[in-house]
């Protein structure tokens, strides 16, 4: 699969130098792009009520119990309607955004560390160390991500940092690729050959020369992938292998909700349209950077 | 080539004893004993003695490195062992049993999503901003952003339960596979429709397709046969890749629509500890992916030859 | 909030839909009536089919302990007696049983000319194996043989088991386990026969996919007759909401596990559809680890129950159906006494006994007591929509009072060995508490037993535990389990909820079920006795 490893820009002599003026366009591209700026909108009104939730929210997402309340549907002073439980569904699907955030953007953030650190040196160092790393990294290629989750959640038990860890320390894969391409073909330039020669330490290298190079891909990668984490979540409630209760997440709303789907859908309704508008929200905000950041690079969205 | 083959297979060789490795361990990491499931559901008073008759028949006593020596030894010689849970199947049979429907399902849902992918994400990627390519991106993104459950539990609601249109679950007529195939379908041709267009509007820019357009060569004719040809092998490409996710792909829409593949197997033989059955699916999956993914690298190598040095 | 949101959201248009099934009924009654007559003796046809919601792992008699497992095997396999569905003690290869005075020699009688499915006859020889064969340690059912030394074969009709110690539940427990035909299963053991079993009983597998459907077809010799339909299938379907749905297309007659309490509701008002309710043998219980410090005061225990609204669990989560658990015994147990200690719902008074008990509240308004938090896990079966709500509620009634309960999901193999072993702090489960006849004390809440999850020790309930065990008479053994359950009730090892009731659903295509039914279990065991309409 290494041949399939998404072709990066071609290599500027200085790496950096070019850069200010090459994000000035980026950024216009990018504010073109209509879905792009709306995603960009919806994602930051989402951060905004993850963040004020307790301001926002009517009512405590687990505390708060309406008497006789179970399931009934969307009011004026509920909007959303009551969960299984006679919670206010709205205030749990507004508290529910912290989650699908801190999951879909913590786990993305943890897995393009250690992405970006395992491709570089692989593609840096190359030799044993490369034939270790992408070892390590094709096995983790062939092990079905949802299978490594559902034993990894079923063996530590499942939380919130259970999630987030497990997710990130697996879905690293695909950056390692990315950055492993380019470090090989930095390492063999004559400018790193003249640094290592005048004993250049090895890391700053890799962080003056290769990180930077590969940032745009990553960044892409790592916007769509944000959609796919949140998904794989709700995957994992339906599993019985989510986040804890009673917190909410949407995932664990929805596949709550998915038992009552005849006499109360509003509980499957609410979470499932917030989940499919944030991923869409992502994705969009992913393909705009893709398009903007090098309109003829190519990126494998799998 | 053949040092190179060879080098691939010797790797993927590793690939596999690795994730045969990590998967004996994380299995055995797991609290609980699949003894308490083969007593029952509690209800009659159990003895000591009696756990240790059962652990002491499936090996479950002795040292967790001879069970992996064991188990992988058998594994080479094509014996996969028995199942825990359902004692006296080999779990050969099980998985024998499970990997026809998923890979029908798959099958079906791939050359739904390619049937319908190719053409959109073609057309999405010659008329560029043009209506058709703003339907196929809403499509698509849709695609990726609605949870497979939800999608199949809706579908179910609306084709079995109110227009009586199609059966709710199993696979006993060909009625059954509609369901399961397209929920599995939407997913692979959100991402399909994207690479087409992706690899498409990649190609159009560049030389030989300017090229071949000077000469007088009709656009269509260049774009049958400079772009679609060349564009087919990223699509490839994300297809072999994406073997890799039948497993996650099944595990929900099978238990939903209560099929017996090979998802539902592994997420029950995980609730169970059916151990040899975890492990046995895992590798033959690892096999699987690492076959393909070699199989789909020798086909770009013998397309392009630029990539064959490696 | 209009009274009109709480309609179900579908209800209209599944309204039509169930005239347009009426319509189509009528129609079809029609003409099965006019061909009635013909029909009446014998095999009517059809194919009766129900839903489970776990896969059938095998098919022998180490597998009935299983709900979905028992419908399909006690079809195809047929044990000496059954507990039948009015909870009655029910004949079935066996004739007659007489108990000797010393009680420790059951006589059985047994039907003559029984054929197993392969032709040959059933005889006290294979009485004698089955239950020598499985009162082997290492088979799940080994313990319903405790105290039996061995089976004596009287004659070919008749089988004498001879018990070294008494064993008042022996009858009901080993006489359930389904009788093997001695030739056969010597040859494919007992691993080979729950693949592939033959018995006596009114159906032979045809096909069997664990995870999917299991056929069985009719045995036109069986003893009782042939079955009046052709094939019975039992369908897998996890999902409890793709369970409904297939009832009320009619692409299943019955489901063996319930579906959802909401959905209950529904088919309660169908004219389509019988919902038979019976009570659990067990009540709804949150099982705590006593050797944990801060469960290990009765009065901490005390407390939370009185923190407990279980009115309001019984009344928003199983929608009205079941009552608030006094003793660990239910209602229907011939032991059982409501004359305990009880527990109202009051926070007041929780509050005060853990105030009493030295647990005052700590700055995150959770009760500490010296440098320990009151707090503890509650770990659900992986997927349980129906119980893990109940830990849910339970959460916040106990934080009111400033005990810390947090949740969280394993699987059952992980929570039985937890529990067992003192790893896991506390759960939520109907297990273990009764069966429908004689409590076994000893092994739930007696020191060390075996099924004893709360890890309880109390030297006064062994000592009772053991002088009931050694009381033959279940008169004179009354008042003494009478006893235990007010010791149960003061000690609170577990926070007990509420009796809950099960609903089962079955379609009015199917014809022939029993008028009345306590124990809903062995509906399903007497296929051969129904037609499809």
């Amino acid at each position: 699969m290494t041949s399939s490893t998404p072709t990066t820009n071609l290599p500027t002599p200085q790496g950096t130098d070019v850069q200010p003026r090459r994000r000035n366009k980026a950024l216009a591209r990018f504010l073109a792009n209509r879905m792009a700026v709306i995603g960009t909108i919806f994602v930051t009104l989402l951060i905004l009520v993850a963040v004020f939730a307790p301001w926002i929210a009517p009512h405590h997402p687990n505390d708060d119990l309406f008497r006789g309340m179970r399931g009934v549907g969307p009011s004026l002073e509920h909007p959303m309607g009551f969960d299984h439980l006679s919670r206010d569904l709205l205030s749990r699907v507004i508290y529910g955004s912290r989650i699908a955030l801190i999951v879909g953007i913590t786990s993305t953030l943890i897995s393009v560390v250690i992405g970006v650190i395992i491709g570089a040196i692989a593609g840096y160092f190359g030799g044993w160390v490369d034939e270790v790393l992408s070892l390590l990294t094709d096995a983790l290629m062939a092990f079905p991500l949802i299978a490594l989750l559902i034993v990894l959640a079923a063996v530590i038990g499942p939380s919130l940092t259970t999630t987030v860890i497990v997710i990130g320390a697996t879905a690293w894969a695909r950056y390692a690729r990315v950055v492993r391409a380019e470090g090989m073909s930095v390492r063999e330039r004559d400018f790193v050959t003249a640094a290592r020669a005048i004993g250049a330490f090895d890391a700053r290298i890799i962080f003056r020369h290769v990180v930077p190079n590969v940032l745009s891909s990553v960044i892409v990668l790592a916007s769509l992938s944000v959609g796919s984490i949140i998904i794989l979540e709700s995957a994992l409630s339906f599993l019985g292998l989510g986040v804890r209760p009673p917190t909410a997440t949407w995932g664990g709303i929805l596949a709550d909700g998915r038992a009552f789907i005849l006499r109360y859908p509003h509980i499957a309704v609410f979470p499932g349209v917030m989940i499919v508008l944030t991923v869409l929200a992502f994705n969009f905000i992913g393909d705009g950077l893709r398009d903007a950041l090098d309109p003829h690079q190519k990126v494998d969205r799998a | 080539m053949s040092t190179y083959l060879t080098f691939r297979i010797l790797k993927g060789f590793f690939v596999v004893v690795l994730i045969s490795i990590l998967t004996f361990v994380i299995m055995r990491l797991m609290p609980g004993d699949p003894v308490f499931l083969l007593l029952g559901d509690g209800q009659i008073s159990i003895t000591q003695e009696q756990i240790d008759a059962i652990r002491a028949k499936w090996g479950l006593d002795r040292p967790l490195i001879e069970q992996y020596f064991v188990w992988a030894g058998n594994l080479l010689r094509g014996d996969f062992g028995e199942s825990l849970i359902r004692a006296g199947v080999p779990v050969r049979y099980m998985i024998a049993e499970a990997i026809p429907v998923t890979l029908t399902l798959n099958a079906f849902a791939l050359a739904l999503a390619l049937v319908v992918a190719l053409p959109m994400g073609i057309a999405a990627a010659v008329r560029r901003n043009s209506p058709i390519d703003y339907v196929t991106n809403v499509v698509s993104a849709f695609g990726i952003a609605t949870p497979n459950f939800w999608l199949a539990l809706m579908l179910i609601v609306i084709f079995a339960l109110q227009l009586g249109w199609l059966p709710p679950f199993g696979l006993r007529t060909w009625q059954g596979y509609v369901l399961p195939v397209l929920v599995m379908a939407t997913e692979e041709m959100a991402i399909l429709m994207r690479i087409t267009r992706g690899a498409i509007l990649e190609l159009l820019p560049q030389d030989f397709v300017r090229t071949a357009r000077s000469k007088g060569m009709p656009d269509r004719r260049v774009l049958w046969r400079h772009v679609v040809s060349n564009a087919l092998l990223p699509v490839v490409t994300v297809v072999g890749f994406r073997v890799a996710f039948i497993l996650s792909g099944t595990i929900v829409v099978e238990t939903v629509f209560a099929l017996p593949g090979i998802g539902r197997l592994f997420v029950d033989s995980v609730l169970r500890l059916d151990y040899q059955v975890v492990q046995s699916l895992v590798v033959v999956f690892a096999v699987l992916v690492v076959v393909v993914n070699l199989l789909t690298d020798l086909v770009y190598a013998l397309v392009d030859p630029r990539i064959r040095m490696s | 909030m209009s009274p009109k949101s709480k309609e179900p959201f579908f209800a209209r248009r599944l309204s039509r839909r169930r005239f347009m099934k009426h319509s189509v009924y009528t129609a079809a009654g029609v003409f099965v009536g006019s061909q009635g007559l013909s029909f009446a003796q014998g095999s009517q046809g059809g194919t009766i089919t129900w839903m489970g919601h776990q896969e059938v792992a095998g098919l022998g008699p180490n597998d009935i302990g299983a709900d979905v497992q028992a419908s399909v095997i006690f079809n195809v396999l047929n044990p000496l007696i059954h507990v039948n569905h009015l909870t009655d003690t029910e004949m079935v290869l066996a004739r007659s049983v007489t108990l000797s005075d010393d009680q420790l020699a059951y006589t059985f009688e047994l039907e003559q000319g029984v054929l197993f499915h392969d032709g040959s006859e059933f005889t006290a020889e294979d009485v004698k194996y089955t239950y020598e064969t499985y009162a082997e340690a290492g088979n799940t059912v080994a313990s319903r043989f405790t105290g039996m030394r061995e089976v004596e074969v009287v004659d070919k009709y008749t089988a004498v088991v001879h018990m070294d110690s008494i064993n008042a539940a022996f009858l009901r427990q080993a006489g359930e386990v389904p009788i093997v035909p001695r030739a056969y299963h010597e040859s494919v053991g007992v691993d080979g026969f729950r693949t592939a079993p033959i018995g006596t009983g009114a159906f032979q597998v045809e096909s069997w996919s664990p995870a999917s459907a299991t056929v069985l077809s009719a045995f036109a010799d069986h003893f009782r007759g042939a079955p009046l339909v052709d094939t019975i299938r039992l369908d897998v379907v996890p999902e409890a909401s793709v369970r409904t749905i297939a009832l009320l297309t009619g692409e299943a007659d019955a489901t063996v596990w319930p579906v959802s309490v909401e959905d209950n509701l529904d088919f309660m008002e169908n004219p389509d559809f019988r919902v038979v309710i019976t009570n659990w043998n067990s009540p709804r219980h949150i099982p705590l680890n006593t050797r944990l410090p801060q469960l290990s005061d009765k009065r901490v225990r005390q407390a939370m129950m009185f923190a407990l609204d279980r009115q309001r669990i019984v009344d928003e989560l199983e929608a009205g159906f079941g009552t608030v658990a006094t003793s660990h015994l239910a209602p229907h147990n011939p032991y059982y006494t409501s004359d305990v200690k009880q527990y109202p719902y009051d926070p007041e008074q929780a509050r005060a006994v853990l105030e009493e008990a030295g647990w005052t509240v700590g700055s995150d308004g959770i009760r500490e007591k010296d440098g320990m938090r009151l707090s503890f896990t509650c770990t659900t079966i992986s997927g349980d929509q129906t119980r893990r709500p109940m830990a849910e509620l339970a959460q916040i009634f106990l934080r009111e009072v400033g005990v810390e309960m947090l949740l969280a999901e394993a699987p059952v193999a992980s929570i039985l060995q937890g529990m067992r072993e003192g790893t896991l702090e506390a759960s939520l489960f109907n297990w273990t508490m009764g069966s429908t006849t004689d409590p076994n004390p000893a092994g739930t809440i007696g020191t060390g037993g075996g099924d004893n999850f709360t890890g309880f020790s109390n030297p006064e309930m062994d000592a009772l535990i053991a002088e009931g065990l050694s009381v033959v008479d279940p008169e004179a053994r009354k008042p003494i389990y009478e006893r235990t359950q007010q010791l149960y009730a003061e000690e609170m090892p577990a926070l007990l909820l509420h009796y809950n009731q099960g609903a089962l659903v079955f379609s009015n295509e199917l014809q022939g079920l029993p008028e009345e039914i306590s124990n809903s279990l062995p509906i399903f065991y007497r296929m051969n006795e129904y037609s499809k309409g």
